[in-house]
């Protein structure tokens, strides 16, 4: 890895730590408190390109089992690993990776960021997330997707967010150099 | 900066190695998913919660304090299989998963963040031959430490200003600065590096 | 030495830096010029930082395209701002960090960072975290962060834009002292009375060039 490369897999791993640290968004009509976590593995995945967002997300996943409490509400350790939202923190890399291998390979308009944003960062969240919910609950695929839906409306709001920022952002900062897997 | 959760305390197991207590996390583990009495399993989560609390001396107060996040979970899972199935499953599984995080918690609470890290960095030495670098990888860990704290104060220093003029709800207009700064930041930064020898870090003298 | 070459760089489309050619000998060399003359981008120029478009520099003979690692372990390079260029929590860290393509024993380490603070007289700083200090500590421990590796030139780049009157005069006296050949880029022209040589850029190309009491009077000329 170059030192853009590294410098970049820090800043979005600690971005997207920072934005656990920020008091969650309160929106109205959703239950759930919106964390900014999510947004940060959107905007990693837009913005830094497919390699670099998914060794962000990974080099997450690696403070937080040492110890860290990275997670928002201050949550970290090892027994995240192991709770019922395990499936979700491993398919962070995962989804950063597809959504900046979506964005190369289609472009950077708005519309692309966003269904890059559905696809990654809440569909193949929720693919990776909800079977091992219901294996740790013990629970139906079925009953775990419809406990795991609670979280979509928010997940949805910050697809658009992170779409429309990563547009943004992509055209005031030349990017050539940003965008490349 | 950015503290770990590691908690200090003179206990044998404060005392015992890393690895040896991953080892143990990860028999229990399977101990745990395996055991399908309930009886057998209360008797595992007893001991657990006592190890927990009285052994390592963490106390009753963090074992509340890391069962509370689950509750909710547990409350799911009581009325999802009363319903579906049974009393007994129903305890049985929540009882798997608050030791389980006990288990768990109780490693991370009692393990020094320098300890974990020096057990990472002998699972990347044996990754070495597929291209992975050690120090590398330890450098990337003080890299992202080290910048936590100053992404934190961009984000919020570019947060009050929007709200300074009356923005705060505008997420876009709050975050699109805030990345732009870090962008620039990272190309300061990434200079800095590369005029301080980066590149050369690998190279045989 | 540094040469450069009929050097041309380009931004987007703007023409930066416009068909450049001159030779660096002399110890102390001083670079001025308005905002947007081109001077961060001359000085990113002399270690590779910043590849030319047209036309080669070369340091000592090694072409800092095709030589980039050797031009920057004989470069040094001071930044504007020191919270980019400081990269590790404390200050011993951070000095251990500029020796890391050395790789020296842990004896031989620790002894050359404690040389090396002392020389800067940041030794009760050691293991202070470096980004709670003042602005010019701050720089001076950069500055500590570059020269324990040892370079041959230094290359500042506006290295007292950001502190006040006196910190300005502390680090430049430091950056003045210091034994190797010392390439400064500033808007603070008083500090270039004691140079051997001041290059005044404007637009992208070299206005004036000369010992500093006849080029600095034709910069600050217009203005008076």
């Amino acid at each position: 890895m170059s030192a853009k490369d590294t410098v970049l897999v820090a800043m979005f791993a600690a971005l997207t730590a920072a934005l656990g640290l920020l008091p969650p968004i309160p929106v109205p009509f959703v239950p759930v408190p919106v964390t900014g976590q999510t947004l940060g593995i959107m905007l990693s995945g837009c913005v830094i390109g497919a390699r670099r967002a998914a060794f962000a997300m990974l080099l997450l996943l690696v403070l937080l089992a040492l110890g860290l409490p990275l997670l928002s509400g201050g949550r970290g350790g090892l027994g995240v690993f192991v709770g019922p939202s395990a499936g979700y923190l491993i398919a962070w890399p995962l989804a950063a990776y597809c959504i900046g291998a979506f964005v190369s390979r289609f472009g950077a308009s708005i519309g692309v960021l966003f269904l890059a944003n559905c696809v990654g960062g809440i569909g193949l969240v929720y693919v990776v997330g909800v079977p091992i919910m219901a294996l740790v609950l013990d629970l139906s695929v079925g009953n775990a997707a419809l406990a795991g839906s609670v979280f979509l409306p928010g997940d949805l709001i910050k697809a658009g967010v992170a779409s429309a920022v990563a547009a943004a952002v992509l055209r005031a900062y030349p990017t050539q150099k940003n965008t490349q897997a | 900066m950015i503290a770990g959760l590691y908690l200090p305390g003179d206990g044998w197991i404060h005392g015992l190695s890393a690895p040896v207590k991953l080892g143990f996390m990860f028999f229990t583990g399977l101990t745990i998913v395996v055991i399908s009495h309930v009886s057998v399993m209360v008797l595992l989560t007893i001991s657990v919660g006592f190890i927990f609390s009285v052994v390592a001396g963490l106390g009753f107060k963090r074992l509340w304090l890391s069962t509370r996040p689950l509750l909710i979970w547990v409350l799911a899972i009581l009325l999802a299989q009363l319903w579906l199935v049974s009393a007994e499953a129903a305890v049985l599984i929540s009882l798997r998963l608050v030791t389980l995080v006990w288990v768990a918690t109780l490693v991370t609470y009692t393990t020094r963040l320098s300890e974990m890290s020096d057990v990472l960095a002998a699972m990347c030495s044996v990754l070495r031959p597929l291209g992975v670098n050690p120090e590398r990888i330890a450098f990337l860990i003080a890299l992202t430490i080290r910048l936590i704290p100053s992404v934190f104060d961009i984000v919020r220093d570019v947060r009050d200003v929007q709200k300074a003029r009356g923005l705060e709800r505008a997420y876009i207009a709050m975050f699109v600065p805030a990345l732009t700064r870090l962008l620039r930041e990272s190309d300061a930064l990434s200079d800095a590096l590369t005029a301080r020898g980066f590149e050369r870090w690998g190279d045989k003298r | 030495m540094i040469s450069i070459d009929h050097v041309t760089v380009r931004l987007q489309s703007r023409v930066v830096l416009d068909d450049l050619a001159l030779s660096l000998t002399e110890h102390r060399i001083g670079v001025i010029g308005d905002n947007g003359s081109g001077k961060s981008t001359f000085a990113k120029l002399l270690n590779g930082l910043l590849l030319p478009d047209h036309g080669t520099v070369t340091v000592d003979g090694f072409d800092t395209r095709s030589d980039g690692k050797k031009v920057r372990s004989r470069v040094g390079f001071l930044f504007q701002n020191p919270d980019n260029q400081i990269v590790m929590p404390t200050v011993a860290e951070d000095l251990a960090l500029g020796l890391k393509p050395l790789r020296l024993d842990g004896d031989v380490l620790r002894q050359r960072i404690s040389d090396t603070l002392e020389r800067f007289s940041l030794s009760h700083l050691a293991d202070r975290s470096a980004h709670l200090l003042s602005g010019g500590e701050k720089q001076l421990v950069a500055l500590a962060g570059v020269m324990i590796a040892e370079p041959d030139i230094l290359v500042c780049d506006e290295p007292t834009t950001l502190l006040d009157r006196r910190n300005a005069e502390l680090v430049m006296k430091t950056i003045a002292d210091l034994p190797c050949t010392v390439i400064v880029v500033t808007h603070h022209v008083e500090h270039l009375d004691s140079f051997d040589r001041v290059l005044v850029l404007d637009k992208g190309r070299i206005s004036h060039d000369g010992a500093p009491d006849c080029a600095i009077p034709l910069y600050l000329g217009p203005l008076s």
